[in-house]
């Protein structure tokens, strides 16, 4: 007795499915994205650059309170608007990545010197004499800190563009570089024309 | 018999048939959901806007002070839609925080500036006023970039809106549009009669 016609075509179709699914499951497992894990350079980038933005957004909103000078109030307004925002970029990014905003490694470690303190971070008495000094005195101790800070916010995000990281990633940490690196130079500027 | 001698080549041909098939018709719809509409070739020129630094390579609409170091920090202009014109330096600012000048001539027609004023007034980072001496009707600016339209309705503007509203040429990511300085117009309805406030 002979096998049906049809039977042998089914056969044919049935393999022929099965090669089509395995190598899609098979490109899609090899292409599948490979996100930071939590003691990545990508990772600590994002929770320690998020701690000192937090802190630039708290010395902003310290100096628009107090001051009477529109410039400063301007320039103040809109570090906290952008640093805050970049905040939210990083956490973000680590929500997406799966990775919580504590990570097990120290701050810090993820830099290639490692283990240092956070640059350009204000101390507690640093802030409290913001918070207590007025006028142009506060001003000025305001354009003095948040120099320090962008500093140190820079040396940070150079870090990171000494490793390999991910394109969106290096892309904000250019983007810190170079706007920070201008706003220094206006903080200067301002600094320079009260003297 | 005819049937075991071209079996083995029509299943040969089947087994690379039905994969190739599959491929082309996902490679099809693939192609097909990302097409969208067809837009006129779009070439986007490059142009120098005044550098933080201090010189002033001036390109209409971008023309005006520059954001020198040493000079007071400039105010941005507030998103939105002008019939006035406004001061360029502070719409330099608002395009270093993403924004898109959508730079006008003053006799565009008033459908026209209507149309502009619904881009404006429908998406925030967007920036419409009136300029004199423009190289052509309706020319958009983001950050070093500008195309230059003979009317608001060319399928290009919104493309460039796509490519270049809060972009990657944008240099502070974040800022915001609003809360700096101008008010944007108003629309001009027939006034509504007051209703009493008891």
């Amino acid at each position: 007795m002979t096998t049906p016609r049809w039977g042998g075509w089914v056969r044919i179709g049935l393999a022929a499915l099965l090669l089509v699914l395995v190598s899609v499951a098979a490109t899609a497992w090899v292409l599948r994205p490979v996100l930071p894990a939590d003691d990545s350079v990508e990772a600590g980038f994002a929770r320690d650059m998020a701690t000192h933005h937090e802190q630039a957004v708290t010395m902003a909103e310290l100096a628009r309170e107090g001051t009477d000078d529109p410039d400063v109030e301007l320039l103040a307004k809109e570090i906290a608007l952008v640093q805050q925002a970049q905040v939210g970029q990083f956490n973000g990014w680590l929500q997406a990545w799966g990775l919580p905003a504590t990570g097990s490694a120290p701050a810090m470690s993820w830099m290639v010197m490692g283990g240092m303190s956070m640059p350009g971070m204000a101390s507690r008495d640093d802030l409290n004499r913001l918070a207590d000094l007025e006028g142009r005195e506060a001003d000025r101790l305001f354009l003095q800190l948040m120099i320090d800070h962008h500093q140190g916010g820079v040396h940070m995000a150079e870090a990171l563009l000494e490793h390999e990281a991910r394109p969106e990633v290096r892309r904000l940490a250019e983007v810190i570089v170079s706007s920070q690196q201008a706003e220094i130079e206006t903080m200067r500027a301002m600094l320079e024309e009260d003297d | 018999m005819n049937d075991t001698r071209t079996r083995p080549r029509t299943r040969g041909v089947a087994f690379a048939a039905v994969p190739a098939l599959a491929t082309a018709l996902l490679v099809a719809l693939g192609a097909a959901q990302r097409s969208g509409d067809a837009v006129p070739p779009y070439r986007v020129e490059e142009v120098l806007v005044s550098s933080r630094r201090g010189t002033c390579r001036d390109r209409l609409p971008i023309c005006g002070c520059p954001r020198r170091a040493g000079t007071t920090p400039a105010v941005w202009h507030n998103c939105g839609f002008y019939d006035e014109p406004i001061p360029p330096e502070t719409a330099v600012h608002s395009m270093e925080h993403g924004a898109v000048w959508i730079s006008y001539e003053f006799d565009l027609s008033a459908s026209q500036q209507a149309e502009l004023r619904r881009i404006a007034e429908e998406q925030s980072f967007v920036l419409a006023s009136p300029l004199v001496d423009l190289p052509a009707p309706v020319v958009a600016t983001a950050w070093g970039r500008q195309l230059q339209l003979e009317e608001p309705s060319d399928p290009r503007l919104d493309r460039f809106l796509v490519d270049y509203r809060l972009g990657p040429q944008t240099l502070e990511p974040g800022a915001p549009c609003s809360g700096g300085v101008g008010e944007p117009a108003a629309r001009r309805c027939k006034r509504r009669s007051r209703r009493p406030p008891w």
